[in-house]
């Protein structure tokens, strides 16, 4: 009877706590419609909030914070939403136009302007594959070709051992390919996270503090990799490869 | 005010016994009342010294500065000929007029070898400011250069002093080496940094420099200041302790597009290995070649401006608008005309299109019309917009607002057009639908997704613990499996051999029973005694008795159970040799008894050693 009652009180629970976050979600969806993006953000923000990390609320967020013209937001949230969902090509849709009307606006403000940022050749190779489907794909690869390895001395016919001989070395190589895959998603090798900057110009500083010296200003949508948090500021790699200081709100990880 | 057109009257002497040129120009045919000006006049002469020199009277200017040069050069022909004397004079003269109107000044003329050589006369024209539009704040700004000693020195080539014996901007050389000098290494974000670079030679300049590598600019936008045909001509300058020609390869403007430290790379210079006649004689030469230094330069940001969303310059500006015509019907063309003038990059400056309403406002032309007098750059920037009124009435157009900086002050200025009205007749029509009306560009978003699974934030599989234990242990298990597989293979190999010791050793003994035999000259017994060796060698590794069989038979089995074929008629033809030769004993030698006794032991080595297939 207890638990029973247990049991009740937490579908019940599951089920309400459920209808919110969809409730948020829906309003998110609303605000936007009405072209209310300044809200439809925060609702979309309000569900990452709540531990949601879902690629169809990362594109979402990704539009409200395009069609506020916040360009270096969107390509934060859309890249997310591709981490999430490596197949989805309004994603990637949505990503391209706004690094390009970023650097629409940049081009006309200083005169210049980066508008394709080229990922590394391993992230280009796997950017249609999920963690998860090639970290699987590892696993099942790999066992797959050991089998077959060990198969091999048991097959007595010639052509027989030279198909399984095949298999085993095909195997095995995509195994190494998921294995490097897994690699490039998890970016083994590189510090940090991978952030974009989120404000045109944000200024980019010696220290932790305001009168720090100025080093220079990054773009918005310019890509970094965030080291470290540290009070209001963020610890940032830059695309010099130089390490310096930027107010932690001017920047946001993927 | 037109910005620099630079007036070039040139008036050459015809050859005499040398040649002698004296040339005059301005940095401007055109300038403001009280905006300074310079005139160069330039003689050279190759062979004789000018006799006299007659400037041209500037009384009706005010002379803020003047300043002479004379690099000159000795060349000495063939046998006992007189040295040529190659020299250039250059005077040159800062010039301030507050009368407007147009000045004339007379030519300057030089008598050389007793011929009267002169220039044209120049027409300077003064313009008023108040009456016809100056720029605001140029006036000022100029005024900021009226240092002589820096204004003489940008009209001229004579490179900045060596301060105490050390060169900024260079490594120094012996015989040659490249400077890169900055006019100033602090500037505001937008200010003009005017970029100088020297070749510092000693001796005269026989070849074309050439630039091989062009000095990097990232984060700048440039603007060459020097034409791209012009002849280098050097001036002296001693640098530590040693006498130089210095000659300006390269002079631009450049604008730091960003704050902080910027750099501007470090040039390379090659001189000479072009091949010239000598070469023929001695081969061809290797270029000089010398590298430059970077220099860098503090990119202070601006502060915040004063009108926030106006577009920002740096540098002094005006802004004039004008509508042609300012009267129309409804549906005719209006250009609405917006003249930004000023120094500075004015190519970076960008005006939002106006949005009127009742008013169709397409997208704007822009030209630009500018110049570097003083190697300042300058001039004007025209917008162009087309209006097409739809409604009748009168549609004011609001100021153009731009927040002007000024280095000098660091302090921002709000520089305003005057704004505008257009008058419209006609009747009204349907309002065209509004475009984009501001330089913003935009882009459409969405739709949104209208449902989500809303999953929740989770542990990649990849990040999971078990996951790298698994993957690892497939090769970990393939490594223990074959590491079993071989260790299995040695125990039953070990088995083996230990099961056929016995029969081994005695194989070894009949052989050593026959190398007896032989040496105590029983042929017959060594041979018989070879042959049952070898049998009993395959015999041990057949595991079945080989005593009773034909050689055929034999020959069947060992394929059968795969021997090696070259082994297996090897051993067939030992066999047969053997039985042969027991029939003839006395015929073998002790040499052929010990080759054959040689030739069996090998053979039953290789049989122990084969590889056969376990009997069916």
């Amino acid at each position: 009877m207890r638990l029973a009652l247990i049991t009740l009180i937490l579908l019940t629970g599951g089920a309400a706590r459920a209808d919110s976050l969809n409730d948020l979600f829906q309003r998110g969806n609303a605000a936007f419609a009405r072209a209310d993006y300044e809200t439809a953000v925060k609702e979309y923000e309000s569900l990452g909030e709540a531990g949601i990390d879902d690629a169809d609320v990362a594109f979402n967020l990704a539009s409200a914070y395009g069609a506020l013209g916040r360009y270096g937001q969107a390509i934060r949230y859309f890249e997310r939403s591709l981490r999430l969902d490596p197949g989805d090509a309004a994603a990637r849709d949505g990503l391209r136009l706004a690094r390009e009307t970023l650097g629409e606006r940049q081009a006309r403000a200083r005169g210049e302007a980066i508008v394709v940022d080229r990922p590394p050749l391993t992230e280009a190779v796997f950017s249609f594959f999920g963690v998860d489907q090639l970290a699987w794909a590892l696993l099942i690869t790999a066992w797959i070709a050991v089998g077959l390895l060990l198969a091999l001395p048991a097959a007595r016919v010639e052509g027989i051992q030279l198909g399984i001989g095949i298999g085993a070395a095909l195997f095995g190589a995509l195994a190494l390919a998921s294995a490097l895959g897994v690699g490039a998603k998890l970016e083994w090798g590189k510090p940090g996270l991978k952030a974009v900057i989120v404000r045109e110009g944000a200024q980019v500083r010696e220290g932790p503090d305001e009168r720090a010296s100025l080093l220079g200003e990054l773009a918005e949508g310019e890509a970094v990799r965030v080291l470290a948090r540290e009070g209001r500021f963020a610890r940032v790699l830059t695309g010099g490869e130089r390490e310096a200081y930027v107010l932690g709100s001017d920047v946001g990880e993927l | 005010m037109r910005w620099l057109v630079l007036l070039l009257v040139t008036a050459l002497a015809s050859r005499v016994e040398a040649q002698a040129k004296i040339t005059m120009s301005a940095s401007s045919n055109r300038v403001s009342v009280g905006e300074p000006f310079a005139v160069e006049v330039r003689i050279q002469t190759d062979g004789d010294e000018p006799e006299k020199i007659d400037l041209p009277d500037l009384s009706e200017f005010e002379l803020l500065g003047r300043s002479t040069s004379r690099p000159f050069s000795f060349s000495f022909g063939f046998g006992g000929q007189r040295p040529r004397t190659q020299s250039q004079t250059v005077y040159g003269f800062t010039l301030r007029t507050d009368a407007p109107g147009a000045h004339v000044i007379r030519p300057a003329i030089m008598t050389v070898s007793g011929r009267r050589v002169a220039t044209q006369a120049l027409t300077i024209v003064a313009v008023d400011p108040a009456g016809s539009a100056g720029i605001q704040g140029v006036d000022d700004a100029l005024k900021n250069l009226n240092d002589v000693t820096a204004l003489m020195r940008r009209n001229s080539n004579e490179p900045p002093p060596v301060v105490n014996g050390s060169l900024d901007g260079a490594t120094f050389d012996s015989t040659m080496f490249v400077r890169t000098v900055v006019d100033k290494k602090r500037a505001y974000l937008g200010e003009q940094v005017t970029v100088t670079l020297y070749l510092y030679l000693r001796g005269q300049l026989n070849d074309s420099p050439s630039i091989s590598r062009e000095p990097t600019l990232d984060g700048f936008w440039s603007h060459d200041l020097l034409p791209l045909q012009r002849s280098l001509g050097g001036v002296r300058q001693e640098v530590n302790g040693r006498v130089f020609n210095a000659f300006v390869l390269r002079k631009f403007a450049a604008f730091p597009l960003r704050p902080g430290k910027l750099e501007i790379g470090a040039p390379t210079v090659e001189l000479g290995g072009s091949g010239g006649l000598m070469d023929l004689f001695q081969g061809p030469s290797q270029p000089l070649k010398r590298e430059g230094v970077k220099v860098s330069v503090d990119v202070l940001p601006l502060p915040a401006q004063p009108t926030q969303g106006a577009p920002t310059h740096t540098g002094p500006l005006q802004l004039e608008a004008s509508l042609e015509p300012t009267q129309a019907k409804v549906g005719d063309a209006v250009t609405l005309r917006v003249v930004a003038k000023g120094s500075g990059n004015l190519r970076g400056l960008s005006l939002p299109t106006p949005s009127l309403r009742g008013v169709e406002t397409l997208a704007p032309e822009i030209d630009d019309q500018t110049g570097s007098p003083l190697d300042r750059l300058g001039g004007e920037r025209t917008f162009r917009w087309l209006l097409l009124p739809r409604q009748p009435g009168t549609h004011v157009i609001p100021s153009f607002t731009v927040d002007a900086f000024d280095p000098a002050s660091g302090k921002f200025q709000v520089v305003r057009s005057n704004p505008l009205a257009l008058a419209v007749t006609g009747a009204g029509e349907e309002v065209a639908p509004e475009r984009a009306s501001s330089n913003e560009p935009t882009a459409q978003f969405g739709p949104v997704r209208p449902e989500s699974a809303l999953r929740r934030r989770g542990h990649p599989v990849a990040g999971q613990g078990w996951f790298w234990p698994a993957v690892l242990a497939a090769p970990g298990f393939f490594l223990l499996a074959t590491l079993g597989s071989a260790l299995r293979r040695r125990v039953l190999a070990r088995r083996a051999a230990g099961q056929n010791a016995p029969g081994q050793r005695e194989v070894d003994q009949r052989l050593e029973q026959a190398s007896q035999a032989g040496a105590r000259g029983d042929a017959r017994a060594a041979l018989g005694l070879l042959a049952s060796a070898l049998k009993k060698a395959l015999e041990l590794k057949l595991g079945e008795p080989v005593g009773g069989m034909t050689s055929r038979a034999l020959e069947s089995l060992l394929a059968a159970r795969g021997m090696e074929p070259q082994l297996s008629q090897r051993v067939m033809a030992q066999l047969g040799a053997l039985e042969t030769a027991r029939f003839d004993p006395g015929g073998q030698s002790a040499v052929q008894l010990s080759q054959a006794e040689s030739a069996v032991r090998e053979a039953t080595g290789q049989i122990a050693r084969a590889k056969i297939r376990e009997a069916a």
